[in-house]
């Protein structure tokens, strides 16, 4: 397990963001989910009244979100501009460490 | 997992003809893939899907789209 020491800054969430097993598997997740969402993206274009795909489609969008959630929750956003609030304890955080790439 | 699919082989080859003035030495068997979605006029509904993560690893989410890879020529430079 990972502990990245970041400089404390008033309001961060706690003073490292420990990037552990649990990290990596809800990410593993996050991205699963967003990978069947293209691909059904891709075939509802071509296949508008698919019924059985438009229902996986919804229910797969509502999955991916409650993961980004409870994702979030834990280890600070994933996007940003707006795609998530910001917890006012924690703060702004999305510029601590570690970037994606850096995951 | 046996693959039931493809109907078709996925890989096909051909013997480039090799004249006696040619200046490089015979490659011998060139391959070149011929992957589902050549076979597959328009995408039926409700074909048969991998699991999310699954469908993450292997590229595609419809099971009969799947085209695995592996190298040809690896043979060859071993």
């Amino acid at each position: 397990m990972i502990t990245m020491k970041i400089h404390t800054e008033k309001g961060s969430r706690k003073v490292a963001i420990k990037i552990d097993e649990e990290y990596y598997q809800l990410l593993g997740q996050i991205q699963a989910a967003d990978f069947v969402l293209v691909e059904l993206t891709l075939y509802l274009d071509t296949h508008p009244s698919d019924e059985q795909a438009l229902n996986q489609f919804n229910q797969y969008a509502q999955y991916s979100k409650q993961l980004k959630r409870q994702f979030e929750s834990c280890y600070g956003p994933l996007l940003q501009y707006g795609n998530n609030t910001v917890p006012i304890g924690p703060g702004w955080e999305w510029k601590q460490s570690p970037w994606p790439w850096q995951v | 997992m046996e693959e039931r699919y493809p109907a078709y082989t996925q890989v096909k080859a051909f013997k480039p003809f090799h004249g006696r003035f040619d200046p490089c030495p015979p490659i011998g068997i060139k391959y070149y893939r011929t992957p589902p979605n050549l076979y597959m006029n328009f995408q039926p509904p409700n074909l048969e899907q991998f699991s999310p993560y699954e469908a993450l690893m292997r590229g595609t989410l419809w099971k009969p789209l799947y085209d695995y890879y592996e190298n040809p020529y690896r043979e060859r430079k071993s």
